[in-house]
Formats: structure tokens, sequence, C-alpha cells
């Protein structure tokens, strides 16, 4: 495991090092640190964004989620997102970007200036991105411990210590130049890995049909997952894009509206295919050759332990790595501007000096992952899973105040903050009384009601204020002009 | 008029057709078809996330394109 164990910490030294020379340049202000200058062009964003999503869970939960539940239930969740790319980039890229904050809490509180609306959205971002971040811990422990033999705690311990190092030291900055690296690593050993198993056995239809002979239900729809789990995983995603503050923060990161909307759009081609060479040709091999895991996320790495030179081996660790990582500390640097941003924003500007400000953001920052990181000893079953119960919390919250927001005239205080809590509350709800309501039917029932309510809000209560109004159509104007 | 910007119509289009193949998947009629061992659900979401990425990106070139013929405004 020499050569594994090299290039790990090889790749591990080179990400604190990019922390610690961003950190020169994001210290002078909080633009370079949130949104690393708005300087950011479209092909190092989009491989940013893609890097950013295409996470832990879509390395090893992808295939984890299709040997577990099958091809069919996991393709829906991933199509979902895929189609959650286009919907944020015709709806939500240009004006946001036009409206030119940090984070989604900016024009929220913005559009719906109330304070449950102020301390609600960011409490949401923290509990919804701390779920994302344990499972994106397990998937590090996971992997160092099958590939390099390190114990599941310690693994988990190390690699948290590093991400939140060059995080906490270089901000977004730091963030888009390790996700470049990073992204295009995850698509060298995935995109590899399946090419490299097709050349072997054949093609994705061959891979297919050998699998299915021995596994068919790998193939089939799950027999104890409704239509509305696959519907409910995909209208998540699918809704989630436009919202998720990882994702939207990287849209304020963009040159202009134009340069964000590119970004969305590139991202999704390369996060598709990242998505079907996993799930058609490396899942169904390991299905094949691993049919009675104990653990279904481990199945890539069980794939790649055996059909790989150590070499090869090395580089995957690096790459899974580098999608936790890359996705982390997104989550990360999200979750530290919810609460040094959104929630003390005000405080620190008022009362602190800048550097005070910028330590104790550097200090949210590990506060958080440390908090994650002790949660991550006792991972979930499938983080694919996991993780996308938590982000449909924030779809259901959000994406009909987001967009009404920027779209309805008529979208005013009382439907944003009945549409956000109404969103919240039928999700909760629904989730946690799965004796009454169907698996992934939280979602569906959610946006309904969130949208619901925001019509009620905007036809019943009184109008936003003239001013309003004509800033928010000037987002529009200066975006089509 | 309730809406601060009127969506592009082909914007609105595309959105539609995005929709309409979203609502295609989950249709009962083929959920017990199998190609290849792969229901056909499972092909039509493959078929999805190929055909959305590139057709977004053909999208956004020809709004760009248009954009610069109605005089280069941006």
């Amino acid at each position: 495991m020499t050569i594994e164990r090299v290039l790990t910490v090889l790749y591990l030294i080179g990400c604190i090092a990019v922390g610690l020379i961003a950190s020169r340049k994001v210290s002078r202000s909080s633009d370079e640190y949130w949104v690393a200058g708005r300087k950011i062009g479209p092909v190092v964003n989009s491989m940013a964004i893609m890097a950013a999503l295409a996470s832990g869970g879509s390395i090893i939960g992808v295939m984890g989620l299709a040997y577990a539940t099958g091809i069919p239930a996991t393709l829906a969740l991933f199509t979902g997102a895929s189609i959650g790319f286009p919907i944020a980039a015709l709806l939500v890229a240009g004006p946001l970007r036009k409206f030119g904050k940090f984070t989604i809490t900016d024009f929220m509180v913005y559009r719906y200036p109330h304070a449950i609306v102020r301390y609600l959205v960011p409490i949401l971002i923290v509990v919804s991105f701390t779920a994302y971040i344990i499972a994106q811990m397990k998937v590090a422990g996971i992997t160092a411990n099958a590939l390099l033999g390190i114990p599941y705690d310690t693994a988990l311990t190390l690699a948290t210590l590093v991400f939140i190092t060059y995080v906490s030291l270089g901000g977004m900055l730091a963030i888009t130049w390790t996700d470049v690296f990073q992204g295009t690593l995850m698509l060298f050993v995935v995109i590899g890995a399946a090419l490299l198993l097709m050349f072997r056995i054949g093609s994705p239809m061959t891979i297919m049909e050998q699998a299915t002979a021995v596994a068919p239900e790998l193939g089939r729809m799950g027999t104890d997952q409704g239509i509305t789990s696959y519907l409910g995983s995909f209208v998540i995603w699918a809704s989630a894009i436009s919202v998720i503050p990882h994702i939207v923060m990287r849209v304020f990161t963009a040159k202009d509206s134009r340069s964000a909307k590119l970004s969305l759009n590139l991202s999704m081609v390369f996060y598709a295919v990242l998505i079907l060479a996993a799930v058609l040709a490396i899942t169904p091999v390991g299905k094949m050759n691993f049919p009675e895991l104990q653990d279904a996320d481990t199945v890539f790495l069980r794939v790649i332990e055996t059909e790989f030179h150590p070499f090869f081996r090395g580089i995957a660790v690096a790459a899974v790595l580098a999608a936790v990582m890359s996705t982390t500390d997104a989550l990360l640097l999200a979750c530290s501007s919810a609460i040094a941003h959104d929630l003390l924003g005000n405080y620190i500007e008022k009362r602190l000096s800048h550097k005070t400000g910028h330590w104790i953001t550097v200090g949210v920052a590990w506060a958080v992952g440390l908090v994650a990181m002790s949660m991550a000893y006792d991972p979930p079953a499938l983080v694919t899973e996991f993780y996308t119960i938590a982000i449909g919390l924030l779809s259901a919250g959000l994406f009909v105040p987001v967009i009404a927001g920027l779209w309805w005239k008529k979208a005013n205080l009382a439907g944003g903050i009945a549409s956000l809590l109404g969103g919240v509350t039928t999700y909760a709800i629904v989730q946690y009384t799965p004796s009454v309501f169907p698996a992934g039917s939280a979602i569906l029932m959610a946006i309904p009601a969130s949208t619901l309510l925001m019509w009620i809000g905007g036809t019943f209560a009184p109008s936003e204020s003239a001013t309003m109004i004509a800033e928010i159509t000037e987002l529009h104007r200066t975006e089509e002009a | 008029m309730s809406n601060f910007q009127k969506l592009p119509a082909a914007d609105g289009l595309y959105l539609i057709v995005l929709i309409g193949f979203s609502a295609i998947s989950f249709l009962p009629f083929w959920r017990g078809i199998e190609v290849a061992g792969l229901s056909m659900l499972g092909w039509w979401m493959v078929f999805l996330m190929v055909y959305v990425p590139t057709s977004a990106l053909i999208h956004f070139a020809r709004s760009e394109k248009k954009r610069g013929q109605g005089g280069g405004k941006r």
C-alpha cells in the first residue's frame, strides 16, 4: 500500500498548500473570501460546480445506491439533478448573479425582510448541510480504510483536519483552485475505470446483460419502493440545484450572468458523464463480482481494489478524497457563511475589525467541521439516500420563495414567510411519519403546499413596496440589456 | 401583468419540453418492459442524462447568438 499512501499524502499536502497561498489573497476582503472576487470564468467555474455537486456521494454513493436499490432508482435521483441545472440556468442564475451578494440567505432576507427568514434560512442550511457533510466524511473514512488500510476513525479525523484547514484559510478562492483539480481527477478515475472495464468485458449493454443475468434486481424497479419514491428523489434534486447554497455561491463567483449560465450548463455535461460511467459500467461489474456486500457504499472500492494496479488505486483514493473534499469544502464554506455572514454578519461588520471578523469566520468553519466529524464516527447506512433527505428540506423551504421572489410580482412578505414555513413544516411532518405517507412523498407534498401558501399570501396580503418591485424588475432588465 | 419579466418564449418552451420529458419518465406503461436487463424507465433516464446537457448547451448557444444578432447589447 506504499504507492497509494505516498500519492494520497502528496495530494493532501497539495490541498493545504493551496489554502495557504489563497489565504494571502482572500484575507483582504469579504468579497474575496466568500465569492473569490467574482472573477471566475465559465470553464473553471463549471468544473468547480461539477466538483462541488459530484461529491463522495456521486462517486461512492451513486454506486452504493445503485447496488442496493437498483439502477432505475439511482438514475431517477441523479437525472433530477441533471434537469435541475437548466432550470437554475434559466430561472435563477442571471437575476441572482445581478443581485450580486454572497449567499441565498442574502436574497431571501432582502426579498422577505423578516426575522423568521433571517434566522430560519441559515439554521436550515446548517442543519441540512451538516447531514450532507457527515455523509461525505463517511466516504472519506471507508475509502482510506479499504484502500489504504487506515482505521476508519483515524482516516476520518485526518481527512477532516486537512479540508477544514484549507477552507478556513483560503475561502472560496482555495476551493475553486482545488475543485478544478479535484473535478479533473474524479473524471479521470471514474471514466478511466469505466473505459478499462468496458475494454475487458464489452459495451455497457453487454455489461448490463451479464450483470442482470446474475442479479436481475439491479435493472428492475425495486419492489419495496413505490413510484413516489422515484419521483420524490427526482423532484428533490430537480428543485435543489436552484437553491442549494454551495451551488448558488458559485453563481455569485461568476464574472457576469452569461458566465453564470454557461457555467451551470457546462458543469451538467461533466456531471452526466461521470454518473453514467459509474452506473452503467462500474456498478454492474461490482454487482457481478461482489453480490453480497455488507456495506453497499464500498462497491467501487472493492472493484478498484481487485481490478486495478496499485498506482491506479492510489490515484483512485486521491480522486475519492477529492470528491469528498470538493463537496465538503463547499458545504463547509456555505455553513460557515450561514453563521458568520448570515447570522452574525451585521454584528461583525458594525462592532469588530475586519481582521477579527475574518478570524471568527475561520473559527466557525472549524466548529462546523468538528461537530460534523464527531457525528460521522457513527455513520449512516447509504450516504446518498441520507443526504438527499436533508437536501429535500432545503428544497421544500426555499424553492418556491426564491423562484416566486424573482419572477412573481405579487410575491410578498406574507407569502414568502408562509411559503418558507409551510414547505419546511409539511416536509418534516410527512418525512417523519413514514407509517402514514409513502416513502419519497414529502417533497411531493411540500412544494405544492409551499406554492399554495405563496399564492394565498401574494393574492390576499398587502403587496410589496414600489421600490422593491422596481429593484427586482431592474435585475431582469439589466439581465436582458 | 404579475410577472417581473416575461420568460422568453424559447426558454419557456424549453422548460415545458423538459417538464414533459420528465413526466413521461414516470408513466406506468413501461415500468415492466426491460431491455438488456434494465427497465425502460432506466433507459429513459439514461437518454435524459444525455439529452438534457446537450440540449441545454445548444439552447444557450442559440440564445446567445440571437442576442448577438439583436445588436450585441451585452
